[in-house]
């Protein structure tokens, strides 16, 4: 079995120094596979902050600060064999109205190393996997590992996050160096989500007493960094489908499907200094039924964000980001929604928009102090989804501002 | 690529079971140390001085 090793001193290394690589006189031999303590490992965080939003629901019903802005996690990995791993984490969330509180399992997997060779890398995972397939899908709860406390909303859908985090499946995972080309990762994964009472309250509305249920989810990505480039692009595809089951005893609603279809397009740029990212991506959300029968819609929505970072120091990170996002493109400004409704439902539920800035500050190796402000326009991404709440949310521009100390080990 | 990158790689590997991060070591010394007695062991230091019990390959950056 091979181990690698690194000291912490690397985080103080530039490309202008030495770097000296070692290679044990070892290396020949093969060591008989026994429990050590390099094959179990362990890891966690914890994140606290506050969050004061004004002139929306995102966080609570009142409009107090809030305290609600809690992640914990901890994991472990355990080596069985050269090509088998156990891992596992579980995480602590609360982020008020954003998603269901408590502990959830986030995931818990085999890792099979099916194939390496220096030139290419398989491994599938069995079990309850996570979205590996958007830039910040996979990090979207670790605090420290996304780039900022509040994530673009239309990707990273605090609403839908307990469905697009992950799933119970098979995920795959196929990387390939080439030296001519450069490095291509390429992912799969099949797998469904249980969904909550919670949750189907948080995409419906408290008004749907029956059950919905996540009847498939196929996802695949693929990501393509050209030969010494600083520049990664990389392209998405999700196909998912839902069932609503009417509650026999008195639902507002009928028996629906619904069925989601998402694509993304992204870039990022890593310099010494400055780093650009951005997704771009087209949604088609089919609904038939639910509201009553013969409900047939599926509006095809569209957005973008961009996203730069500049790297003060090596402590000190600041942050600007734009984003933009309509549900139906035929409809970007929501007058239609607003006139379908009889004016129930404003025009500015039609739209999303969010102009963030932020910084991040290190007091330490594994101790960073987070700090940011939006401003949005548009009531687009706030909960519930099919049934919006213009009482609750009655204006069209609000704001947020948040701050988050987290700890990493 | 910068140092910022690799902790990054890193930290998405541990935090979201697609695989394992290498183990951090406190000193250069304790590095050293892991690798003469963890067979296959491969390791980065800034700096090193006479080393008989290891390979040693400069890379200049």
């Amino acid at each position: 079995m091979s181990l690698k090793l690194k000291v912490k001193t690397i985080s103080l290394l530039n490309k202008k120094l030495f770097i000296v690589v070692l290679i044990a006189i070892f290396s020949l031999l093969t060591l008989s596979v026994k429990a050590t303590d390099e094959d179990f490992q362990f890891h966690g965080f914890v994140a606290q902050g506050m969050i004061d939003v004004d002139g929306s629901d995102f966080v609570n019903d009142d409009g107090s600060l809030s305290l609600q802005l809690t992640e914990l996690g901890i994991n472990g990995s355990y080596q069985l064999s050269a090509n088998f791993r156990l891992a596992t984490q579980f995480v602590y969330l609360n982020g008020g109205n954003r998603y269901k509180e408590g502990v959830r399992v986030d995931y818990a997997l085999l890792d099979w190393s099916a194939y390496e060779s220096p030139d290419w890398q398989a491994h599938i995972y069995l079990g309850r996997f996570k979205n590996n397939h958007w830039l910040y899908s996979s990090s979207r709860d670790v605090p420290f590992a996304r780039p900022s406390i509040i994530l673009p909303q239309s990707v990273y859908f605090d609403g839908f996050r307990d469905i697009a985090v992950g799933g119970d499946g098979i995920a795959i995972k196929i990387s390939h160096n080439n030296d001519d080309y450069g490095d291509f990762d390429f992912n799969f994964s099949y797998g469904t989500s249980q969904v909550s009472d919670k949750q189907t309250d948080i995409i419906l509305s408290q008004f749907a007493q029956g059950t919905v249920k996540q009847d498939s989810d196929i996802q695949g990505s693929l990501y393509w960094q050209p030969v010494f480039s600083s520049w990664r692009f990389g392209a998405s595809y999700l196909d998912s489908d839902f069932s609503y089951h009417a509650n026999d005893k008195g639902d507002l609603f009928v028996d629906g499907e619904f069925s989601f279809q998402f694509y993304t397009m992204n870039a990022l740029f890593e310099g010494e200094v400055w780093e650009f990212s951005g997704e771009v991506y087209q949604e088609k959300f089919t609904s038939k039924g639910f509201y009553h029968p013969l409900y047939s819609k599926a509006p095809l929505g569209q957005g973008m964000y961009v996203q730069s970072r500049f790297k003060v120091s090596d402590k000190l990170i600041l942050l600007a980001r734009y984003e933009s996002f309509y549900s139906d493109k035929k409809d970007k400004d929501g007058e239609q929604l607003e006139q379908d409704t009889g004016g129930l439902v404003p025009a500015y539920f039609g739209y999303h928009r969010d102009a963030t800035l932020g910084l991040s500050y290190d007091i330490s190796s594994n101790l960073r102090l987070r700090l940011e402000y939006h401003w949005f326009q548009g009531a687009g991404r706030l909960t519930p989804v099919v049934l919006p709440n213009p009482i609750a949310n009655a204006n069209e521009n609000w704001q947020l501002w948040a701050m988050q100390l987290m700890y990493w080990f | 690529m910068f140092p910022y990158q690799l902790e990054r790689i890193w930290n998405k590997l541990t935090y979201s079971g697609l695989g394992v991060a290498p183990i951090i070591l406190n000193t250069p010394e304790e590095l050293l140390e892991a690798i003469r007695t963890t067979p296959g062991a491969i390791g980065y230091v800034e700096h090193i001085k006479d080393e008989e019990t290891v390979h040693v390959i400069k890379i200049k950056g």
